[in-house]
């Protein structure tokens, strides 16, 4: 059930996509909680679900389609809905996206239709939505725009997009999905493509949002210190399964599940001096996706892997305490035996 | 320490400046001048990996295809040690006497999906530089081309495939290979992990440090992440804006950075085990390299600046131990 506290549950999710050589279970029996003025990030290598999760909860996972699960949304205008039983083109959701859960997309560039000014793509958003006449749609759409940092407002809505710089679009991106101040934004990989300082001012805007208007985020990010920074929980997802989900800090100090570790071990560490010695690998890369492993989808590449069970029975998500949780048979078997 | 008499010069650049003419605008026709690297200087020493960091925009690729000579800098030198020719200044050259030396300085691309030609086979590929000064056949250097692709961790039985049936890492090994192939003394890799997943990054730093033992290879590493950086390279320069305004060794300038945009670079670095403090965040955007600010252009985003600093541009000064920076302050006796 959701409410007051818990804005969004997802329950079991599970999208496919029918191609040609066979099926692609691209998310496969997801299940999180987002709570409100919370920052929930996910994390996984390329592949491993992130997006197809994201656009799943706005309804635009086409050519995709949900195959089982739930996704429940507490709306503020609505209530209790169950966004997987939507029409995707309906008028429901289509009063949810944008006002109630908006989107910043991973692509800065198709984000935005090159032929309108910035101006108008914002105003178009408030007209509808906040049912806004045209000059008061404008003085928002600065003022939004003024809100993440966007040097010129003034200036920036009569421009068009190739007319500014990528760091300056992904902020107009941002003040375009936060312009009416939506229950939960969605930011998938918002920083990838732009330099280290504007990734850190895109940050500190998001996180004063959270901070001053309570907004959810779900951030998506392959770069694990910008969701150590942002994220109150972390869910790391590995073919389309969580495999581990736990507060922030926690996951960082003590990681549980062997890919969670490998991840973290793989990346150079700012205040470590390696003097020759090498970073530690994740061996293999993602698996095919048509050709999923059997048993646990990380065996193969995993260290720990132990034989007759991680190539046999595929681990469930598992509670390990009140707020974590992992899916790996070195826990369900140490729990077992404990208890 | 490293023993300086046995630091052996590979290549000295020297107050380099690649200046561009451009348009204000599309209505406004009146020409600026974009000093996109404007005085840059600093030697390679055989071996080490030198590292340039900095903001987008800030001159790093520019630098690195000067070297390459893929174009004629506005002034400045170039001098490239060669192990047997001796100093050969690069600049004046022309490319006839530049395609030998053209074996001896490869480059490693950021993009592994756009720098490799869909239409070449893996051999085609790797072997390209090879054949690059004119004669021979590609089938004389098939063993070379195996050896390479064995070294940088790809089968040779790949050499028939072309370059879509690859994983984005397994093109950045080919790549790599590329640029072994003709066992060049200088390497230049530009940003060649920030286009790839977090795992695989991994991979190909380890494979790097790993070929530059093997081959005694000298890097100019170009990166805007600087724990790659940490981790691959010995000294290293911080461009801002066409200029060098840090360089020194890596240990020096990650402990006790001299600059304040080095310190501001670093303080933003998102870290796995403690929170970014909002309050010391690098605020504000690289200066317009066409309408630059005055004296020192890091002023207007400079937390220390005073009035010195609106008026002079700093020189780069001494600070021992081949650690210079371009600050009128002195960031530990301010107490910063
Ligand atoms: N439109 C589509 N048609 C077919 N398969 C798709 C489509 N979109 C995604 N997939 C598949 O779904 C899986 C998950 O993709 P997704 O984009 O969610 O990954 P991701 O975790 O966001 O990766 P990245 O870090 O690269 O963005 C992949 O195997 C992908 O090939
Ligand atoms: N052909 C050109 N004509 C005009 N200006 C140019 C040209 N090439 C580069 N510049 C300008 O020179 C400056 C330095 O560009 P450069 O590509 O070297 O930056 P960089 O440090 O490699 O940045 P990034 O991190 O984004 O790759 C930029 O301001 C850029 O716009
Ligand atoms: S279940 Fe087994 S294979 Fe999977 S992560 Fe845990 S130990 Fe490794
Ligand atoms: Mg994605
Ligand atoms: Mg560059």
């Amino acid at each position: 059930m959701t409410g007051e506290n818990n804005l969004l549950e997802v329950k079991d999710l599970k999208v496919a996509f029918n191609m040609r050589q066979g099926d692609v279970t691209a998310v496969n029996g997801v299940s999180f909680q987002l709570q409100r003025g919370k920052v929930l990030g996910v994390v996984g290598e390329s592949g491993s679900g992130k997006s197809v999760s994201a656009r799943t909860l706005l309804r635009i996972e086409a050519p995709g389609k949900i195959t089982s699960g739930e996704i429940n949304f507490c709306s503020p205008r609505h209530g209790e809905v169950a966004l997987q039983k939507m029409n995707t083109t309906g008028e429901l959701i289509r009063s949810i996206r944008w006002k109630e859960i908006a989107m910043i997309f991973q692509e800065p560039m198709t984000s935005f239709g090159p032929m309108h000014t910035f101006g108008n793509q914002i105003t178009e958003v408030l007209i509808l939505h906040d049912k806004l006449n045209k000059a008061d749609a404008l003085q928002k759409a600065i003022e939004s725009l003024r809100s993440v940092g966007m040097p010129r407002p003034e200036k920036v809505i009569t421009q068009y997009p190739h007319q500014i710089s990528g760091g300056q679009r992904q902020r107009a991106m941002i003040a375009m999905a936060l312009a009416c101040n939506p229950e939960i934004l969605i930011a998938d990989e918002p920083t990838t493509a732009l330099d280290v300082s504007t990734e850190a001012q895109i940050l500190e805007v998001l996180a004063e949002r959270q901070r001053t208007l309570n907004t959810s985020i779900l951030y998506i990010s392959h770069n694990l210190g910008v969701v150590a920074n942002i994220a109150d929980e972390v869910m790391v997802m590995y073919l389309g399964k969580v495999v581990e989900h736990a507060p922030v800090s926690e996951l960082f100090s003590s990681p549980k599940h062997p890919y969670t570790i490998a991840l973290l071990n793989s990346i150079p560490k700012i205040d470590k001096v390696y003097n020759g010695q090498r970073l530690e690998v994740l061996t293999g890369c993602i698996p095919d996706p048509y050709n999923h492993p059997a048993g646990c989808k990380f065996h193969p590449r995993c260290p720990k892997a132990m034989k007759g069970i991680c190539e046999q029975t595929e681990p469930i998500q598992q509670a390990i305490s009140d707020n974590r949780s992992v899916a790996c048979h070195l826990y369900t078997s140490s729990i077992n035996t404990n208890r | 320490m490293m023993d300086p008499t046995k630091k052996e010069l590979l290549l000295e650049v020297n107050d380099l400046c690649m200046h561009y003419s451009v348009q204000g605008g599309f209505f406004d026709k009146s020409k600026g001048l974009v000093k996109a690297v404007d005085g840059v200087s600093f030697k390679l020493y055989k071996g080490s990996a030198f590292g340039l960091v900095g903001e987008s925009g800030c001159g790093k690729t520019t630098t690195g295809r000067l070297i390459m000579k893929v174009m004629k800098p506005t002034s400045g030198s170039i001098t490239f040690y060669d192990n047997k020719l001796g100093p050969i200044e690069l600049v004046p050259i022309s490319n006839k006497k530049m395609r030998p030396l053209r074996k001896k300085i490869q480059m490693v691309f950021q993009d592994p999906y756009s720098s490799l030609d869909p239409r070449m086979t893996i051999q085609q590929i790797v072997g390209e530089p090879l054949r690059a000064g004119g004669r021979g056949e590609l089938h004389e250097y098939k063993n070379k081309i195996a050896d390479i692709l064995q070294k940088s961790g790809l089968s040779p039985d790949y050499m028939d495939r072309y370059p879509h049936a690859f994983s984005g890492g397994q093109r950045q090994r080919i790549g790599i290979a590329r640029a072994l192939v003709t066992q060049p003394q200088l390497v230049i890799a530009d940003e060649p992990v920030s286009a790839l997943d977090v795992s695989v990054q991994a991979q190909i730093l380890n494979l790097l440090k790993e070929l530059q033992q093997v081959f005694d290879l000298t890097y100019l590493f170009i990166a805007h992440d600087l724990s790659v950086i940490r981790y691959m390279c010995d000294t290293l320069a911080v461009m801002y804006v066409g200029r060098i305004v840090e360089i020194g060794r890596s240990e020096d300038i990650f402990h006790h950075p001299a600059h304040p945009y080095t310190e501001g670079l670093l303080s933003i670095i998102p870290r796995t085990n403690t929170r970014t403090k909002p309050g010391k965040m690098l605020k504000g955007a690289i200066a317009d390299a066409s309408n630059l600010p005055s004296g020192c252009y890091f002023h207007p985003r400079c937390p220390h600046a005073q009035d010195i600093c609106k008026n002079e541009y700093p020189p780069l000064r001494d600070l021992g131990n081949e650690h210079q920076t371009a600050c009128h302050f002195d960031l530990k006796l301010k107490g910063i």
